[in-house]
C-alpha cells in the first residue's frame, strides 16, 4: 500500500436511529484500526507516517462531531429504546478507545527517540488528548445508560403495584446524573386524586425498593476494567417521585 | 400588594390564558409553546417566593435561584416549606430543560399538573 495515498475516506453523516448508528460507528472503528495498524508497520522502519496520523486526527474529530456529540444528545433515547444494544455499542466504543491510547502512549515513546516532524508531534499529543475526551464521555454514557436501567426497573416497578394509576411515562433529568439522589419524574392519570397524595403514596413504595436494592447488592463489588467502571447501577437511587 | 406576588399572579393568568384550548397562537410549534409556558410557571413561582423573602429583593449580588434554593432547604423541617423546596426543585429542572436544552429528550410532563402544583403555591396566603 503506498502511504501517500492512504485515506480512511469516511463517510459518517449525522444518524438518526440506534442501529444505523452502530453500523456507523463500527465502520469508524475499523477504519481507525486499520490505520493505527500500517501506522505501527511503518514506524519500525522509521518511515514518516505523518499521513496516517492526518487522517486519525480528522477521524477523531468528525468521530467526536457524528458519534460522541450525537450520543451526548440522544443517549437517553438509545437506552430506553434498547439498553442492551446501547451497552454493546459503547463496549465497543470503550475498548476502541482503550486501544487507541495503549497505542498513543506507544508512539511517544517512538517519536522521542526519532527525527519526526514538529507536526506529527503535534498531531499526537492532540490526538491523546481527544481520546482522553472520549474515554470520560463514554464513562458519562455508560453511567446514563445504568441510570436509565434503574429508572425503567423503578417505573415498572410502580405500575405493576399502583394498578388504580393510568401510568403514561418517566423522565430525570440528566444533569442530576452525578447526583447521590435522584428524583423520577412520572407522568401518569391519578384520577383527581390530590397530587401531593398521589406523589407521597408511589415515594413510599420507591424508598422501599431502594432499601431492597441497597441490601441485595451491598456485598457485590463490580469490576472495574481498563479503567471504566460499573457501578452506577449499584450507586443509583431514586428517593423521590414527583409527578410532572 | 406586593409586586412580586403581583407579577407571580399575573405570570399564572398568562399560563391560564395560553392553555385555554380556544387560543391560538399562530406560527410557534407546539412544543416552544410549551417550553415557553413552563419557563413562565416557573418564574411566577420565583416571583412568589421572593416575595416573602425582602432581603432577597434588595440583594445586589449572587445568584437568586439558587440562593432561594438555599434558604428553602434551610426550612424544609417545616412539611409545607419542603413541598415548596420539592416543587421549586423540580419547575427549576424542568425549566433548564425547556430553556436551555434544546438537545435533552423532552420529558412526559402534564401542564395541568405543573399548573396546579404552581397554583396551589402561589395561592397560599403565606409561604413562611
Amino acid at each position: 500500500m503506498d502511504i501517500k495515498k492512504f485515506s480512511m475516506s469516511l463517510t459518517l453523516i449525522a444518524t438518526l436511529s440506534l442501529h444505523a448508528l452502530a453500523d456507523n460507528t463500527n465502520e469508524y472503528i475499523d477504519k481507525e484500526q486499520k490505520a493505527i495498524k500500517y501506522a505501527k508497520e511503518y514506524l519500525v522502519d522509521n518511515h514518516d507516517v505523518s499521513v496516517i496520523f492526518k487522517e486519525l486526527k480528522k477521524s477523531s474529530e468528525q468521530f467526536n462531531d457524528n458519534v460522541i456529540k450525537f450520543l451526548n444528545s440522544k443517549i437517553t433515547d438509545f437506552a430506553k429504546e434498547d439498553s442492551q444494544k446501547t451497552g454493546m455499542l459503547l463496549s465497543r466504543l470503550a475498548l476502541h478507545n482503550e486501544i487507541k491510547i495503549k497505542f498513543y502512549k506507544e508512539l511517544k515513546k517512538i517519536v522521542k527517540k526519532n527525527k519526526f516532524t514538529k507536526n506529527m508531534k503535534e498531531n499526537l499529543i492532540l490526538l491523546d488528548h481527544l481520546s482522553k475526551d472520549f474515554k470520560k464521555e463514554i464513562q458519562r454514557f455508560i453511567d446514563i445508560t445504568y441510570i436509565e436501567i434503574e429508572a425503567k426497573n423503578n417505573f415498572k416497578a410502580l405500575e405493576v403495584i399502583f394498578t388504580g394509576y393510568q401510568f403514561n411515562d418517566y423522565w430525570y433529568s440528566i444533569s442530576d446524573v452525578y447526583l447521590d439522589n435522584m428524583v423520577l419524574f412520572l407522568s401518569l392519570n391519578n384520577n383527581g386524586e390530590d397530587i401531593f397524595d398521589t406523589e407521597d403514596k408511589l415515594t413510599k413504595e420507591l424508598l422501599s425498593f431502594q432499601n431492597l436494592k441497597k441490601d441485595m447488592t451491598k456485598d457485590i463489588t463490580l469490576p472495574n476494567i481498563g479503567g471504566f467502571n460499573f457501578d452506577k447501577i449499584n450507586k443509583t437511587h431514586f428517593i423521590r417521585v414527583s409527578l410532572i | 400588594m406586593n409586586e412580586y406576588k403581583e407579577y407571580s399572579e399575573t405570570l399564572t393568568h398568562c399560563v391560564y390564558t395560553m392553555m385555554q384550548p380556544t387560543i391560538i397562537v399562530k406560527n410557534i410549534d407546539k412544543l416552544s409553546l410549551e417550553k415557553s409556558l413552563i419557563s413562565r410557571l416557573y418564574y411566577a413561582l420565583f416571583n412568589r417566593i421572593i416575595a416573602e423573602l425582602p432581603k432577597l429583593q434588595l440583594s445586589t449580588t449572587g445568584n437568586k435561584h439558587s440562593q432561594i434554593n438555599a434558604i428553602l432547604l434551610q426550612k424544609s423541617s417545616n412539611n409545607s416549606i419542603k413541598q415548596v423546596h420539592q416543587v421549586f426543585n423540580d419547575m427549576q429542572t424542568l425549566r433548564i430543560w425547556a430553556d436551555y436544552k434544546p438537545n435533552e429528550s423532552t420529558p412526559p410532563y402534564n401542564l395541568n399538573i405543573l399548573q396546579t402544583k404552581v397554583y396551589a403555591i402561589v395561592n397560599r396566603g403565606k409561604l413562611f
